[in-house]
């Protein structure tokens, strides 16, 4: 027995690992089998069942469909182009230079600058591979399309095949919405307030607009939003819950950059939903405020290509997304991509190191796109 | 697979010494084989067709090196050494110099092949060389049989990142190998060393330089330059040698003692004196295998600083195929050579100036390395030498939220640079509060390793 404690002692260290390591194999493994067991009976485990739980989705669609009076038509249109898309893409299908190309054509309507701008970077470039058929079609959808309500215009092109149940190729990409934007000084964000993630962070960094309020953090979303998880006041550093950070200041203009890390929580429709109810607490909180609606920014080939979840396809969903929620009122929709990205909407290698965030200088330049699209009433 | 995974820790590691000590001593070597192919197949499907038919050529022109006729000898071993060497050159450098040659002449004329490079190529082709190099000189004898010399080559614990060892060094082991339960402990032990400071140092301190280079180096100023430098050269160093000592307790516990590759190489006090410290077992294969053969200095100054030359450009070119890997040899080349004047002797005897001076050229140097554009690289070094001031982003703001947040990680890292842990450790190996501290450390990696795993989203969230 003496004899035993001793070879134990003498080797404690190697049996305390090998004790703690069986005990915590065990512990995994029948956490792993009671997983199975339940995915087995049809108790689903995991994310997925979460966000499609009935009763969830059953209260934000009621809610929705009080909200969607003003977006309903817009939504409509997208959608609808969408699937005579993907019908008409089926048919395509044996050319393989279509195939998965960003064909566009320029909508005849746009009459701000900067958007032409845009346009034209996207369309120019793109322009070669219409072909004369889709063009057609494109057209006559486009004339379908009365000028947006919102004031937001889209760029049409053939969808992709996606091979995912979280989002599709919406077949569009949306633009700055048209207003008479003026340029405005560094005083017009005393009043403001950011909302978003990593990327904002960013602009609170490097853009020199720290007299607005910055409320964001790695990673930050609507759904960790919609879990009320709280989020950084970047210029104290404090934790708070954005509902009550809204609530206890009165903001003149609150600009949202979101969606980029809902590309990891549900599918589209979840995030339409999600954005919805805050885009509802917001106006709610704060009635008098412009809300600027911020595309998210694209990524580079090398970051988008190949992943499932996080690409450009699925984030330029999450925009058009994001771009229905403007009225051209009181929402406006702000896309500054075309600034950092090539022509095929890859965000330049020469702009970020990571292929997700922009280098410290690109973030002035956000800033400056936001001075020059100043809405004043 | 990697040694800081939980595939490894969890099923590999425990599931391969249960074999292991079930059979007897002579056989453990087959065991060894056989898991450390399986080790190899599982980061490398496909490659590892090559590297067995390698191994196997390569003892096949052993076997054909034994002919006494030494013209037939010399003919075999030239081959032998010509198969590696192509062998290495062909997945590592070929792209590289193909593209170098289609930019020079202005059109693709040689194709690109864009293979992968095959997991541990660089290692294993060094320690067959050495192999075929002390057999051709009669410094060791052949190994026994296939297995002998598979197992020498395959090991698990330093086939994919070194320590690059030398058959005399584990010839006898692999015959016998001292399988007890104190090497088992004292490896476990050394290992648990290792992954700490692969996962709780290198891995966090990681982030530091990821986030100073998200900046952009044409907008960092010299302070924050600085800390990206600093930061990257402790990333580098416990990456590094928490592999080596992971390697070093996974061979003691299977009853090999591997080499020694880092001894304490930040507290040189030359450059000369860093490369004695730093990777001992490549700088010893390159002194060995290159510079010696070469007339190592015994021919003259100027043959020396050619042979010198010869030497550190190819240390640069082994670490990857990219000009920046060249220069950052190059570099080191010029400092050793003004080192060899005598000022090298001169710094290791005053103490401070010596530090300090490894101090600055270390982190330069790392950079060089780190940085493989070469525009990133100029701008990065400009702003270390403090000349892009003018573009700077960088505010105080920025360097005192930097230094908060990883404060305590610097400091742990200075202190991990210095011997005094590991004094430490030695001391205090068989006391009981060393096992408690230890056995923290190793399920702290273990579960810092799986938050990595189950977090794919990790890298958003800088």
């Amino acid at each position: 027995m003496k004899k035993f404690f001793g070879h134990l002692t003498q080797y404690f260290y190697f049996y305390s690992i090998v004790v703690s390591g069986v005990i915590i194999l065990a512990l995994f493994g029948s956490m792993k089998v009671k997983n199975y067991v339940e995915s087995v009976t049809g108790v689903e485990a995991g994310f997925e069942a979460m966000e499609d739980e009935s009763e969830t989705t059953e209260i934000t669609e009621t809610g929705n469909v009080v909200e969607t009076t003003e977006a309903a038509p817009e939504e409509n249109v997208v959608t609808t182009t969408n699937e005579e898309f993907v019908a008409e893409q089926d048919l395509e299908e044996t050319s393989p230079e279509i195939d998965g190309e960003v064909v566009a054509e320029e909508t005849d309507t746009i009459s701000d600058a900067v958007e032409s701008e845009n346009a034209e970077t996207v369309a120019e470039t793109e322009a070669p591979a219409v072909d004369g058929e889709n063009a057609d079609l494109t057209e006559g959808e486009m004339a379908g399309t009365e000028p947006a309500a919102n004031g937001v215009e889209y760029i049409y092109y053939d969808p992709i095949a996606v091979n995912s149940k979280y989002y599709s190729d919406p077949g569009c990409i949306a633009l700055t919405s048209t207003y008479d934007y003026t340029t405005v000084e560094d005083d017009y964000f005393n009043d403001a307030c950011f909302i978003g993630d990593s990327r904002m962070m960013g602009i609170f960094d490097y853009a020199n607009l720290r007299q607005a309020d910055f409320y964001c953090n790695n990673g930050y979303c609507t759904y960790l939003w919609s879990k009320e998880k709280p989020v950084n006041h970047q210029n104290s550093g404090k934790k708070v819950v954005l509902d009550d950070a809204l609530s206890n200041k009165t903001y003149g203009k609150i600009y949202i950059m979101i969606g980029l890390n809902d590309c990891g929580y549900g599918n589209i429709d979840n995030f339409s939903e999600r954005l919805s109810a805050m885009l509802d607490m917001i106006k709610e909180k704060q009635p008098d405020a412009i809300i600027f609606l911020m595309a998210n920014l694209h990524m580079s080939q090398s970051k988008s290509d190949g992943d499932a979840v996080y690409n450009n396809v699925d984030l330029n969903a999450h925009n058009v997304a994001v771009a229905a929620f403007a009225d051209g009122d009181k929402i406006f929709y702000l896309d500054f991509n075309p600034e950092f990205t090539d022509e095929n909407g890859y965000l330049r290698s020469e702009e970020t190191f990571d292929g997700v965030h922009l280098y410290a200088d690109g973030y002035v330049r956000c800033a400056e796109f936001l001075k020059e699209h100043g809405v004043v009433k | 697979m990697v040694f800081s995974s939980l595939k490894f820790i969890g099923i590999f590691l425990p599931v391969l010494l249960i074999c292991y000590s079930l059979v007897t001593t002579e056989h453990k070597k087959y065991i060894l084989l056989l898991g450390s192919i399986l080790f190899y197949a599982a980061g490398e499907p496909v490659y590892v067709v090559i590297f067995v038919t390698s191994l196997i050529i390569n003892y096949w022109l052993s076997l054909l090196m034994g002919k006494p006729a030494k013209n037939v000898k010399r003919f075999f071993f030239i081959l032998a050494i010509l198969w590696n060497v192509s062998l290495l050159f062909f997945f590592k450098y070929y792209d590289f110099f193909a593209g170098e040659v289609d930019k020079l002449i202005g059109f693709e004329r040689i194709p690109i092949l864009g293979l992968a490079l095959p997991l541990g190529i660089s290692f294993y082709t060094f320690q067959i060389i050495s192999y075929q190099i002390d057999l051709y000189k009669g410094k060791i004898q052949r190994a026994k049989s296939f297995t002998d010399f598979s197992v020498y080559v395959s090991m698990f614990p330093q086939l994919v990142a070194g320590p690059i060892v030398r058959f005399d060094d584990i010839s006898e082991e692999i015959i016998k190998p001292h399988f007890t339960l104190a090497n088992v402990e004292s490896g476990l032990k050394t290992f648990t060393i290792g992954l700490g400071l692969k996962v709780l140092l290198a891995n966090q301190i990681s982030t530091l330089f990821f986030s100073i280079q998200q900046i952009g180096a044409h907008n960092l100023d010299i302070s924050m330059a600085w800390l990206g430098a600093l930061s990257y050269t402790f990333q580098i160093y416990f990456d590094f040698w928490g592999y080596s000592l992971m390697a070093i307790g996974l061979g003691e516990m299977l009853g090999y003692r591997l080499p020694v590759n880092f001894n304490n190489p930040y507290i040189a006090k030359s450059v000369t004196d860093f490369w004695r410290r730093w990777h001992i077992t490549l700088s010893g294969w390159f002194r060995d295998y290159i510079y010696i053969p070469l007339g190592g200095n015994r021919k003259g100054k100027i043959r020396m600083i050619f042979n010198l030359l010869i030497v550190w450009a190819l240390t640069g070119f082994w670490h990857g195929a990219s000009w920046n890997f060249l220069l950052w040899g190059l570099f080191f080349f010029v400092l050793i050579v003004i080192e060899r004047t005598g000022l090298g002797k001169l710094l290791e005897k005053t103490h401070f100036i010596g530090h300090v001076y490894v101090c600055l050229i270390i982190p330069i140097s790392w950079m060089i390395f780190a940085q493989t554009d070469l525009h990133v690289l100029k701008d990065y070094i400009l702003a270390m030498v403090g000349a892009n001031y003018a573009d700077s982003m960088i505010d105080t703001v920025h360097i005192v939220r930097y230094l908060k947040e990883y404060s305590w990680l610097l400091a742990l890292c200075v202190l991990f640079s210095t011997p005094l842990p590991m004094k430490l450790y030695e001391k205090f190996k068989k006391n009981i509060i060393t096992d408690l501290i230890l056995f923290a450390i190793f399920w702290l990696s273990v579960y810092e390793i799986y938050l990595g795993k189950n977090n794919p989203f990790l890298y958003f969230r800088f």
